[in-house]
């Protein structure tokens, strides 16, 4: 639902989408940015907290097979939040991703079934790389 | 999509969170806009020349101060995006998050850019309540 304005063509590739997951609607904004994938995925209205996931890179500048991730704002409680980053940015990377992952969380129900119907969706529907 | 591709107990259906992208067009630049309207919150992205997102700031008000706290998550080390999202903010009584690839030292762009903002925002405080991002959950 964008509304966009003007000739140009919006630099900004963005996929909108939602779903209800367990009984709960969820409402999803990938954002493609030319250096960053953001991800919002929210069942409570808010961005919820703000996580941080990139693929290592190697002293010489190769890519290695491990991620990082970082909480930036929120849940510090919920490992489960942080594992969701670092398996949503290991598909993307995967994929082919290069760029890095800011993903957003504001979910109400942080269950395992939950977070892998979300990351399913996200690669199913949310392709902006 | 076949809908068997989807993940079982998931029913997909039409989003309605409301993302305006707009652009401005300035005697010789062009910036984006993006505003995604959540409940009693905002994401803001604004971008000039291309579209990166290099930094990221949310400001809220706090009973402790009429100033909203300003928290930097990551970039912008002049803070420009941090005083905007601090002002906006304070204005919209919303807590707002900013991605701003504005250059830094360049005050009338950030003036427009921020004037812009306002306008498609005071627009926006005119659709009716239904399209609003509380009914939405």
């Amino acid at each position: 639902m964008a509304s966009q304005a003007g000739p140009f063509p919006f630099p900004v590739q963005t996929r909108q989408f939602a779903a209800v997951i367990d009984d709960v609607h969820t409402e999803f904004v990938v954002m493609g940015y030319d250096n960053r994938v953001m991800v919002i995925v929210t069942q409570i209205g808010k961005l919820g907290s703000i996580i941080q996931a990139k693929q290592d890179i190697s002293q010489d500048g190769f890519l290695k097979n491990s991620f990082s991730v970082k909480t930036l704002l929120g849940r510090r409680d919920e490992p489960l939040l942080e594992i969701c980053a670092r398996r949503l940015m290991e598909l993307l990377a995967t994929a082919g991703c290069r760029r890095p992952l800011l993903l957003t969380l504001g979910l109400k129900n942080t269950s395992a079934g939950t977070l892998k119907s979300v990351l399913e969706l996200i690669m199913l529907r949310g392709k902006v790389w | 999509m076949a809908d068997s591709a989807l993940p079982e107990g998931v029913v997909e259906v039409a989003p309605r969170l409301k993302l305006r992208e707009f652009t401005e067009n300035a005697v010789d630049t062009i910036i984006h806009f993006q505003v995604l309207e959540l409940v009693d919150q905002l994401y803001v992205w604004i971008g000039a020349g291309g579209a990166r997102m290099e930094s990221l700031h949310t400001a809220m008000n706090t009973k402790y101060d009429n100033l909203p706290v300003v928290a930097t998550h990551f970039g912008d080390n002049t803070s420009d995006g941090a005083a905007l999202a601090q002002r906006l903010s304070m204005r919209l009584g919303k807590v707002v998050s900013v991605s701003s690839s504005l250059p830094p030292g360049t005050p009338l762009m950030q003036a427009m850019a921020e004037k812009r903002l306002i306008e498609e925002l005071t627009q926006a405080s005119e659709d009716a309540p239904e399209e609003k991002a509380d009914s939405v959950f």
